[in-house]
């Protein structure tokens, strides 16, 4: 069954195909997004606001010179004067190339994707998913110390239909559903925040929340920010560290994930968001982490954040190994950056929206699970520190030096929680870092999580990827508390 | 793209029912990108795109929505046509909005920034030369940028600016780099040559074998573009009105007065000498300047439309972080910037910056590109990467020890989504205990 904007885009398309420029190739990614945003906030409901987005991205090889042009005018004088203005940029920059145009990736495959989707978002009116909003929101307002709780729904409709001169053709279609609680809580100079949801969204619909049970979670989240205005600052020392799954999705997407693009091995990101430590001849040998590391990237993971069928640029996306027993085996390039480099990777070859070309992203990177339960992982700590909930993030720009705080966290002494802290953060350095890996829950502590926030690129690119892990333990890490270190 | 906005203004006015309202903003644009890796092109492309953010009022009930216009005028007038009734549809199943705020006057208002934009051809032949045999990796985004307001009241505003920014970085080897920039709207080829040659000298202490540092408290210059990193994490929620009524802002203390910064401090919010438009999403005008902090001591908040009709005070700003923020000047002479340190570090650019500690105000990031060991106010040779986690109370409190008296006007290169239009206009700092971690 053809949606309206599948139709638009299918009509952008012909027209296109009649006014083929005769260049060497063209690709032509068209994208139709629906937004809608739900949120209330301190009783009072926000601004609803909805989004419709729709354009395209034209490129063209011509000779050795390589130009995109994007608009959102689909119209044949539309259509034209993108294409004229990406051959301009072909014909400019044919002598200057980084990438021979032979190592670009073509489309030609054939394919759909569309995202699981039980309850659509149309199901439920918006008067009724607003008041669902408004009773979360009122139920973490539980002490005069709360002063500030919000609830919100995040919901978008991304239809994405790529079509090239090789006779390619491959649409998909992503229903993401992003929830979110958070609760302020307030005494003096002490502000304490607990959240729920950001780094929850997935693929579906609103079956998602009670797969996250979010009814759950409204008097938990309000309860431990109050808890926290109390507690003690996280001891500071070299101890051991016990990462859940919404501090681990942090973890492996700054300290695995980005280092292992093979953009920025390569150079491109330099001017922004940086380089690597890893080199290409690592690829194969390189001990990354302990024997218990083992990471994956996979596009077919019902539900998570970045699960497609195909690449933005066309290739089938499949599961891989990234890192098995602690060897770096693959890095998160696309077909072109494999290319050029001649290192393994992965589709991963992702724009951000119709008016970014490409790059390399994660997309799901995943932690694949140990055989430990997370008391069998505490039951190991002599004295040490259990941390959740990711709210400051820096790293260097090889991405080694990491700096991490986290909203909450748990003194464990003897194997047994101990009490809550607040301000816990730990640094590291990502070569060593993941060789302290000492255990790796089971697959019952899995959770499958993502960031919707990822930065990259020039010009720049905010896109989501997704992340699932159990909860990890680390040994020896320098962890701290609030009043520096 | 003004014909785009007024069409769609003229669109909605005729399509509104008695009783309903409306505000329309347009962010538009119509940018060059260039991606340069290893001084040669990795990609490079146009995008030419506009959206309306479109607010459908009755009364105090409202809904918000945003659209990609095309610039087709059937297209748009047919989206707009279906946009609006689905807004109409959802409009009674939302409560009347107590925040509900938007411009009531009929202002009016043109602000056309004419430049003088190069062809990419010109761009091109100058990096090529100015830049051979350098690995230079860069961006050049150019082009007009758009900002329009119209009101079913019959307000108008109108911003257009032609503008380009240039940011680059010359790796002399691995991680050791050094940074560039060229950003405004008249273009001139011996500008950039210069700049680039001016970079290019730099690379000889970038050759020489890197210092290991312990960690611990130096003495640094941190160069305008470093402080800027620092203010910007401070600055994202550190002055909105909404933040400060609900505890969440950093500079809790500050503004509490259970603290306060080196009495030299001068924050502003100048809207006035940025790039920005001087209108907001709700086409309230916005003032020319917002002081921030004086002598030392919290001044004012930035309040939107919203928050400012949340708790009663004048709205002052399109949204509640700055974008066009001013720092006063002080007296040292960015010259003597090595002299000053004596024993310790120039720190051209910070990197990655987060908040570490809400309470104390204290952000932590990495240095990156230039960062030089000085010693005996001699430049000798660059420092591997270290990172800081440092109070702003310190920072600018007691361990200030002066300000420039240049400052530097730094455009943001930010685009996501859209080319940025915020500024910083900044001096450098000499500080006296940098406290470096790791």
């Amino acid at each position: 069954m053809s949606t309206e904007g599948q139709e638009r885009l299918q009509t952008a398309a012909r027209r296109f195909r009649a006014l083929a420029p005769p260049v060497d190739d063209w690709s032509l990614r068209l994208v139709d997004d629906s937004a809608e945003t739900l949120s209330v906030r301190r009783g009072v409901v926000e601004p609803v606001r909805l989004s419709r987005d729709s354009g395209l991205m034209i490129t063209v090889v011509e000779g050795r010179g390589v130009g995109y042009g994007a608009t959102t005018d689909l119209s044949a004088a539309g259509l034209r004067m993108a294409t004229e203005r990406a051959r301009a940029w072909a014909r400019r920059t044919a002598a200057l190339q980084l990438v021979d145009p032979a190592q670009l990736a073509r489309v030609t495959a054939h394919g759909t994707y569309r995202s699981p989707l039980e309850k659509p978002w149309h199901s439920l009116t918006t008067g009724v998913k607003l008041e669902r909003l408004l009773d979360l929101a009122l139920r973490m307002k539980i002490h005069d110390a709360i002063v500030d709780w919000s609830a919100g729904l995040a919901y978008h409709d991304r239809e994405t239909l790529l079509v090239s001169a090789s006779g390619g053709e491959i649409w998909q279609r992503q229903h993401v559903l992003m929830p979110w609680l958070r609760a302020v809580a307030n005494r003096g100079t002490e502000t304490q925040i607990r959240s729920f949801g950001p780094d929850l969204g997935g693929q579906g619909g609103l079956e998602r929340l009670d797969i996250l049970e979010l009814d759950q979670q409204p008097e938990r989240i309000a309860g431990e920010a109050l808890a926290l205005l109390d507690a003690p600052e996280c001891p500071s020392g070299t101890m051991d560290l016990l990462l859940m799954p919404g501090q681990m999705t942090l973890q492996i997407h700054e300290s695995i994930g980005h280092p292992l693009e093979l953009d920025r091995i390569l150079g491109d990101e330099r001017n922004y968001a940086g380089t690597s430590f890893v080199t290409a001849d690592m690829f194969g040998t390189y001990q990354y982490g302990s024997e218990l590391l083992n990471v994956t990237f996979d596009p077919a993971v019902p539900g998570e954040l970045a699960s497609y069928a195909y690449d933005d640029a066309g290739t089938r996306a499949e599961r891989d190994w990234l890192i098995r027993d602690g060897i770096l085996l693959r890095g998160l390039g696309g077909a072109t950056s494999q290319a050029r480099s001649g290192l393994p990777g992965v589709a991963c070859a992702r724009a951000s929206s119709w008016n970014r070309p490409p790059i390399d992203r994660m997309a799901n990177l995943n932690l694949e699970p140990g055989d430990s339960s997370l008391e069998e992982l505490m039951g190991r700590i002599e004295q040490g520190v259990l941390m959740d909930t990711n709210r400051s993030w820096s790293i260097d720009d090889s991405r080694n030096k990491f700096q991490f705080g986290c909203e909450m966290g748990w003194r464990i002494e003897g194997g047994e929680r101990r009490g809550l802290v607040r301000n816990p953060g730990y640094r590291g350095i990502s070569s060593g870092f993941w060789r302290s890996l000492a255990g790796v829950g089971n697959t019952a502590s899995l959770r499958v999580m993502g960031v919707g926030t990822c930065g990259k690129g020039e010009p720049n690119q905010m896109i989501a990827v997704g992340h699932a892990s159990p909860p990890c333990l680390f040994r020896d890490v320098a962890v701290f508390g609030g009043g520096g270190s | 793209m003004r014909a785009i906005l007024e069409r769609a203004a003229g669109h909605l006015q005729e399509l509104l029912d008695p009783g309903e309202a409306f505000t329309a903003y347009l962010e538009a644009e119509q940018s060059d990108f260039l991606r340069l890796n290893g001084n040669r092109v990795r990609q490079a492309g146009h995008v030419s795109q506009a959206r309306l953010k479109l607010d459908l009022i009755r009364g105090s009930r409202h809904v918000e929505a945003a659209l990609a216009l095309s610039g087709e005028p059937d297209t748009d007038a047919a989206a707009l046509r279906s946009l609006l009734a689905e807004l109409r549809r959802i409009l009674p199943l939302v409560p009347e909005d107590p925040y509900l705020a938007y411009a009531g006057e009929a202002a009016r208002s043109h602000d056309i920034r004419s430049g003088r934009l190069p062809e990419a051809d010109e761009v091109l032949a100058t990096l090529r030369e100015s830049a051979a045999g350098l690995d230079l990796v860069g961006h050049w985004a150019a082009g007009r940028l758009y900002r329009g307001f119209a009101g079913s009241a019959g307000q108008w505003h109108w911003f257009q600016a032609e503008s380009f920014t240039f940011d680059w970085s010359l790796y002399q080897r691995a991680d050791k780099a050094v940074k560039g920039r060229y950003a405004g709207s008249e273009w001139d080829t011996d500008t950039l040559a210069a700049r680039i040659a001016a970079t290019r000298n730099q690379l000889d202490i970038m050759a020489r074998p890197a210092r290991v540092l312990p960690p611990g408290a130096y003495r640094v210059y941190l160069a305008p573009a470093a402080l800027a990193e620092i203010l910007g994490v401070v600055a994202w929620q550190g002055f909105g009105l909404r933040a400060l009524r609900t505890r969440q802002t950093p500079l809790l203390r500050l503004a509490d007065r259970a603290a306060s910064l080196n009495p030299c401090v001068e924050l502003v919010e100048h809207c006035a000498g940025g790039t920005a438009p001087r209108f907001g999403p709700q086409g309230f005008t916005l003032p020319e300047r917002v002081p921030l902090i004086e002598a030392g001591r919290f001044r004012e908040c930035l309040a939107d439309a919203r928050s400012g009709c949340e708790y009663g005070v004048p709205v002052n700003a399109a949204a509640e972080r700055p974008a066009s923020l001013e720092m006063g000047a002080g007296h040292l002479a960015m010259a003597d910037a090595a002299a000053l340190v004596g024993d310790g570090l120039l720190v051209s650019d910070l990197w990655y910056g987060n908040l570490s500690d809400h309470a104390r105000c204290a952000v932590t990031g990495m240095t990156r590109y230039a960062c030089i060991r000085v010693e005996e106010g001699r430049m000798l040779a660059p420092v591997e990467p270290m990172r800081f986690d440092v109070s702003l109370y310190d920072l600018l409190g007691e361990g200030l020890l002066g300000l420039t008296r240049e400052r530097e006007l730094l455009t943001d290169t930010g685009t996501y989504e859209q080319r940025s239009t915020s500024t910083a206009l900044l001096p450098g700092a000499l500080v006296g205990d940098f406290p470096l971690t790791l």
